[in-house]
């Protein structure tokens, strides 16, 4: 029995060697690019499968977003001219760390400051309560 | 009431505003999003028609008439029915449809043209797909409303039918011809 599982494993683990990453086809001339590369498609969602980065997605957009990119990168375009290139054509939905604009306040401060005002709420409500406690005990 | 039980009210009513703003979102289709070329001139790029295998360049066909510029392809299921709809629209409407035929095989596109009929007065060729790129074409079929100046206006997600077109697209077209 120990013998089936264990055979069972190894087969398992010696598919996963023929599992190539996405960007194992890509050739890069120098490690830099190859880390730009990665780092710049890691931080754009894909528009097709919406919860998956550029990095990951196998969607055919996002191959030829990775092709355009690592031309990009091969020209030596910075991180930001790049996000600035895929924002220019997809809006800011792309981007995974969204700019701090007016129309994204309430995205980046919503929650604290609802925590915030709940939090004073709560201060407030709690102050008023020991002040009547305190009304109540006898003087002296 | 007391005038520091007001403070309860408050919890109440972010979260009838909070309850507001979800139940909004929930009939969204969040797939689409919208166009990041609103408002901006049309991409300039210049590339084969597909049918006279002549370069055109897309600026200077747009400029001086409002038109629709429709990206389909031979792949595309939904873009089949909505070929009917476009050929109805140009019998119809006196506007100009331009088309890009994104990622697609030429002969294909072709022959589906000749054989289904050609609404496109001019069909730009974007085989690579970096047409579609400048064009923040995220899926297909989508239609772009451009005016006289070149510049888009709206963005339609989805195949477009007649009635669509008369509902959404046809009263801006309607003060997009009176502009200069």
């Amino acid at each position: 029995m120990f013998k089936v599982v264990l055979s069972f494993c190894l087969c398992v683990f010696a598919i996963t060697l023929y599992a190539e990453q996405v960007q194992d086809k890509y050739v890069f001339e120098t490690p830099a690019q190859h880390e730009q590369f990665y780092r710049v498609s890691s931080q754009l969602r894909c528009l097709v499968c919406q919860n998956q980065t550029l990095a990951d997605s196998d969607s055919e957009l996002a191959n030829d977003l990775r092709t355009e990119i690592l031309s990009q990168v091969k020209a030596g375009k910075s991180d930001q001219a790049i996000f600035d290139f895929v924002v220019a054509r997809y809006g800011d939905f792309v981007l995974y760390n969204p700019p701090v604009k007016p129309i994204t306040w309430v995205l980046w401060f919503g929650p604290m400051g609802l925590l915030l005002v709940c939090f004073v709420i709560w201060f407030l409500i709690s102050t008023q309560t020991r002040r009547s406690a305190m009304k109540l005990q006898p003087k002296g | 009431m007391k005038k520091k039980q007001w403070y309860f009210i408050i919890p109440i009513i972010l979260f009838i505003i909070l309850g507001i703003v979800l139940w909004k979102g929930l009939g969204k289709n969040t797939k689409v999003i919208p166009s990041a070329l609103l408002n901006k001139t049309v991409p300039e790029f210049s590339a084969p028609d597909l049918m006279t295998g002549k370069n055109e360049a897309s600026l200077a066909a747009l400029k001086g008439h409002v038109s629709l510029v429709n990206v389909w392809a031979t792949w595309c299921v939904p873009c089949k029915q909505e070929h009917v709809e476009l050929l109805t629209l140009k019998q119809r409407y006196p506007v100009a449809i331009y088309g890009i035929n994104y990622k697609d095989k030429t002969d294909e596109a072709r022959q589906w043209l000749k054989e289904q009929g050609n609404p496109y007065t001019i069909t730009w060729q974007d085989i690579n797909g970096k047409i579609g790129i400048e064009w923040g074409v995220s899926g297909v079929p989508e239609t772009f409303l451009v005016d006289k100046r070149g510049v888009i206006r709206y963005r339609y997600s989805g195949p477009i039918t007649v009635q669509i077109f008369q509902q959404q697209i046809l009263p801006m077209i309607a003060s997009l011809h009176s502009e200069n």
